[in-house]
């Protein structure tokens, strides 16, 4: 991006401008020398040639289109951007053909989809993202594919008369059509035009993979007034004021509460009331849950309630559940979790917890107990008798993608928040068609089953570079990938930490900053042997807790998350070893790199399509080791309700009820098998699935306390997983490697890359994009 | 009582009518109503299942009239709805007109909407419009439509000012840096606290937006 002081000042524009890191290898350049990619047969039709068009004569035209016609203000140096773009991409026949009409119309309400504001800013990220993905939808100066993109923008002349009379009447022209039949509408559209011309391939479809650092990830705050998203707009800090801490905390039990409000088993029935007295019928006894604030629990002494809140632990080392009104002391020695054993509890996690009030009779251990009544703290005890992780919701029906598999209708009250640019890339409605389009177009799967692809990603975890034999390993799982035929190379590849055994520059096992370097030398060395890989894939390196810097301070112990990259000085060799391999081929398309990014971080895929997540972080064993005790299961397998009915008269009515719900939750992610069958599936799979399942209902990465997993306050909405994304790679070692999908998110753990207990294996995941990932293993 | 609920939602409709701002929409009460009919109709069909289809009103009366007074209550309960939302949608529709939408979003995805730097029309008096996620694509879509039946003429700005201005050209004051922005004849220089004797043509949008101050 231009840094220039002024637009002004600038030069005119340069043929390529700086908006394009990489020149493609569109039409536009008409040259011949890209190599060919795999599946571009037909030479390219319709050259366009480009020329240098002054943004004074493309003024006018922008103007009109821009400000009169969707009241937006362009700046010079926008202008600059778009003439320069439109002089590259339509040529000559610009105003003739009326291509740069179409281009512009379609800037403008692409940015306006973005929530761009009125300013159209020509240095702005949007916009630049803006160009780069019209260019590869140009094909001979139009824009292809053009779903619903231009036909209303040509104004209204050329939909046809019935359609004319259709709106004149206030009907809905079908030329219009609505967002839901907007993709079958793109598919058919398409399939004709693509037929006609698929004459180029635009470019690689590493052009639109975006690895996103937790730093740079949009912070959005849950607005409850407005039930939306907002975006933080202040100055994020490390050391930020007090009550960030509280914000943390309460954008958390928002985004919970208002998923679980949407939820079917919390829709309260307005006409239970009046219809109590009558008969038992099959739906009363679908009893709607209630979640009570805890403050208003003051005076009801014996009652049963529901609670949704935050584990904490009192000062004197009670339990305590705490929401935004209160916090009050909790019992879960008699509570039985929902389904049975099938997620972990830990202080730190948002639960739900179905039980009983219990008023003080006299005040015992006044003070430091928490009971006392201080501080939003409330005397007595709530008794839980069930416990669970708060249900969570499909991706698709939190950014409101309705018509694919909303056949029952009760089932989809959508968040609807897919206007919502979650990471940066574009919004769901915004873009989600377009970049669909894309994808279908530069990312083809294999064209048999047992044959690899390009969109593959490959996760390795836990490269220990201060053990010889990982490395060994790495090099030979590189080198079976590299064997295979070219152009189907892996698009990514992710090697996670932690890179060293022990955490590094902190007088341990180790060593220092010098022996750190010279890890990573020899890994740049391993990776020069592989040169074809190096220039057609992205690699991603996700550190772990005992890499720099931050190991020099806490020892290995967990460090604040986000964390930040690998430093520079210690990779360099790697990137050089990047470089070289890139000059060497000559590669002038999207060229292969090495990206260095914070933990968690997440990879992009055509724009909100895939979203991955890439965490490295040992979950399993923080849960295992902060989990609270809950009721011992009796050794003879019996159902726990009998119990709980003699423990409070009035909780069988709801009990069941809230059982039957919980469990209709479960059964609903058809991936998983419901918890009845757990009991027959071996124990590595009932681990992983018990991992899986409490990480993405707290829809937290980090579910713990702050002090036993703390997070830097003002960057924690990068560790929400709200949306759901696609796919995450948790790279977890205390946990079995797993590939397991529950509720439409595909989670992969790879655990180490050496095999703990069998020398000499190495393993790995291949996830292919949109489908399942598997785990792989190789001798070394 | 059956029907409570959607009482309210039209009494929120008369008060939205009378504002110059659009209040948050109301997801919870929406809900709700939908959830009554709904079950209203769950409890229709719970009363006709014995008849197995050959109900004859004159001779059970009772049912006769429970299924009535669930039908009515569930037809006044969508009228509700409806009326409801056709406010929502006309003053959308208005903001629309009124230059709003953009400015209007876009404050609301920004925290605090004062940093984000764009006061909208709705927002002139000191309180902001909310929509639902489904108003905004609305909003959105229907801003498409003007735009493009703006797009026609785009010699008259149709959603300008109905009052006759009174010159070619006026001066302005600029209140928030813009940067260099082209207008139909030529480029000016925003700069804070500076003054223009410009078309009024030209900036008329930059002043519903906030940047400019007509200066009289």
């Amino acid at each position: 991006m231009d840094k220039t002081p002024a637009p002004i000042f600038r030069k005119q524009r340069p043929l390529i401008p700086s908006s394009s890191v990489a020149p493609s290898s569109s039409p536009a350049f008409g040259t011949p020398v890209h190599p060919p990619k795999p599946f571009s047969i037909n030479a390219p039709k319709a050259a366009i040639l480009p020329i240098i068009l002054p943004p004074a004569t493309l003024r006018p035209l922008a103007f009109r289109t821009f400000t009169k016609k969707h009241s937006l203000t362009l700046t010079s140096s926008a202008l600059q951007e778009l003439a320069s773009f439109i002089g590259r991409h339509c040529g000559s026949g610009w105003r003739e053909e009326g291509l740069a009409e179409r281009v512009l119309e379609e800037v403008a309400r692409s940015w306006k989809n973005r929530n761009g504001g009125v300013m159209v800013e020509g240095a702005s990220k949007e916009l630049q993202d803006i160009l780069k993905t019209l260019e590869g939808n140009m094909s001979g100066g139009k824009i292809m594919g053009q779903g619903r993109g231009l036909p209303r923008g040509d104004s209204m002349l050329e939909i046809n008369d019935s359609d004319t009379i259709n709106t004149r009447l206030g009907i809905r022209p079908t030329a219009l059509p609505r967002q839901d039949s907007n993709v079958s509408f793109g598919m058919s559209g398409l399939g004709v035009q693509e037929e006609a011309d698929d004459d180029e391939d635009a470019s690689d479809a590493r052009a639109w993979l975006k690895v996103i650092d937790a730093y740079d990830q949009p912070r959005l705050l849950y607005n409850v007034d407005k039930k939306h998203f907002e975006r933080d707009t202040a100055k994020p800090s490390l050391l930020p004021p007090a009550s960030h801490k509280t914000t943390v905390f309460r954008n958390r039990y928002h985004v919970i509460h208002q998923r679980l409000l949407r939820n079917e088993s919390f829709q309260t029935s307005s006409v239970t009331s009046s219809r109590k007295h009558t008969l038992q019928r099959s739906l009363s006894n679908q009893q709607s849950l209630r979640i009570t604030p805890i403050a208003n629990l003051l005076g009801r002494h014996g009652s049963n309630h529901m609670l949704l809140g935050q584990l904490n632990i009192l000062p004197t080392g009670d339990l305590a559940i705490s929401d935004l009104t209160g916090t009050i002391a909790l019992d879960v020695s008699q509570a039985v979790a929902i389904p049975d054993d099938s997620a972990w509890f830990c202080p730190g996690m948002m639960v739900l917890v179905d039980g009983v009030y219990e008023e003080e009779e006299e005040s015992v251990g006044k003070g430091l107990s928490g009971s006392s009544g201080v501080g939003g703290t409330l005397g007595g005890r709530f008794q839980g008798f069930f416990i669970g992780q708060p249900p969570c919701e499909k991706r698709k029906s939190t950014l409101g993608i309705s018509g694919l598999d909303g056949t029952d209708h009760d089932q989809t009250i959508g968040g609807g928040f897919g206007w919502i640019d979650f990471l940066g890339v574009g919004s769901e409605r915004a873009v989600g068609s377009k970049m669909r389009r894309l994808e279908r177009r530069l990312l083809q799967p294999a064209p048999e089953e047992d044959m690899p692809s390009r969109n593959r990603v490959v996760i390795i975890g836990e490269i220990n570079l201060d053990q010889p034999r990982a490395l060994q390993a790495l090099r030979k799982i590189l080198s079976l990938y590299a064997a295979e035929p070219e152009g189907t190379s892996p698009l990514t590849f992710v090697l996670a930490g932690n890179f060293t055994q022990h955490a590094v520059m902190a007088r341990g096992g180790s060593g220092g900053s010098i022996e750190y370097k010279e890890y990573f030398d020899a890994l740049a060395s391993t990776f020069s042997d592989f040169p074809t890989l190096l220039q057609s894939s992205t690699f991603v390196f996700v550190p772990g807790d005992n890499d720099g810097w931050v190991s020099s301070f806490t020892g290995g112990a967990s460090v604040p998350l986000p964390r930040k990259p690998v430093p520079e000085m210690f990779t360099s060799r790697i990137r050089r070893a990047f470089a070289t391999a890139n000059a060497e081929a000559g590669n002038t398309g999207v060229q292969g790199s090495a990206v260095w990014t914070s933990n968690p971080s997440r990879l992009s895929l055509f724009g909100p399509n895939h979203e991955l997540v890439l965490f490295r972080d040992d979950v399993s064993a923080r849960l295992r080791r902060t989990s609270v005790t809950l009721k011992r299961k009796p050794a003879a397998e019996t159902d726990g309700a009998p119990e709980e009915g003699s423990a409070s008269p009035d909780l069988p009515s709801a009990s069941p009820a809230a059982e039957d719900d919980a469990m209709d939750l479960d059964s609903a992610a058809a991936d998983k098998p419901s918890a009845n069958t757990s009991s027959s599936l071996p124990l590595d799979v009932k681990t992983a699935q018990k991992l899986v399942k409490t990480i993405l209902d707290q829809g937290y990465l980090s579910p713990f306390r702050q002090s036993t997993r703390p997070v830097h306050w003002d960057y924690a909405s990068a560790l929400h997983l709200y949306p759901l994304p696609t796919a995450m790679a948790l790279i977890d070692t205390t946990a079995p490697p797993f590939c397991i999908t529950y509720e439409g998110c595909h989670v992969m753990n790879p655990g180490s890359i050496l095999v703990p207990g069998r020398k000499g294996v190495g393993r790995w995941v291949e996830y292919e994009i949109g489908r399942l990932g598997k785990l792989r293993e190789c001798t070394l | 009582m059956y029907g409570d609920l959607g009482i309210k939602l039209v009494q929120h409709a008369k008060r939205t009518q009378n504002l110059a701002h659009l209040p948050p929409y109301q997801a919870e009460l929406v809900r709700a109503v939908t959830r009554e009919v709904r079950d209203l109709n769950k409890d229709v069909d719970d009363l006709l299942e014995p008849f197995q289809g050959s109900f004859d009103p004159a001779e059970d009366q009772a049912v006769a009239y429970t299924l009535l007074v669930n039908h009515i209550s569930m037809r006044r309960n969508k009228r509700c709805l409806l009326a409801y939302h056709r406010t929502r949608t006309d003053k959308l529709e208005e903001l629309v007109w009124n230059g709003a939408d953009v400015i209007d979003l876009s404050g609301q995805q920004v925290r605090d909407g004062g940093a984000s730097g764009s006061k909208g029309v709705a927002s002139g008096d000191g309180s902001t419009s909310s929509l639902s996620p489904q108003e905004e694509d609305y909003v959105r879509q229907y801003g498409d439509l003007l735009a493009a039946y703006k797009g026609q003429w785009t010699d008259i700005d149709l959603t300008g000012s109905l009052e006759p201005p009174r010159d070619l050209f006026i001066d302005v004051r600029v209140l928030k840096d813009a940067g260099e922005i082209q207008t139909e004849y030529g480029a000016i220089t925003l700069t804070k606290n500076s003054q223009f004797y410009v078309r009024q043509g030209d900036v008329e949008r930059l002043i519903a937006q906030g940047y400019l101050q007509k200066l009289s």
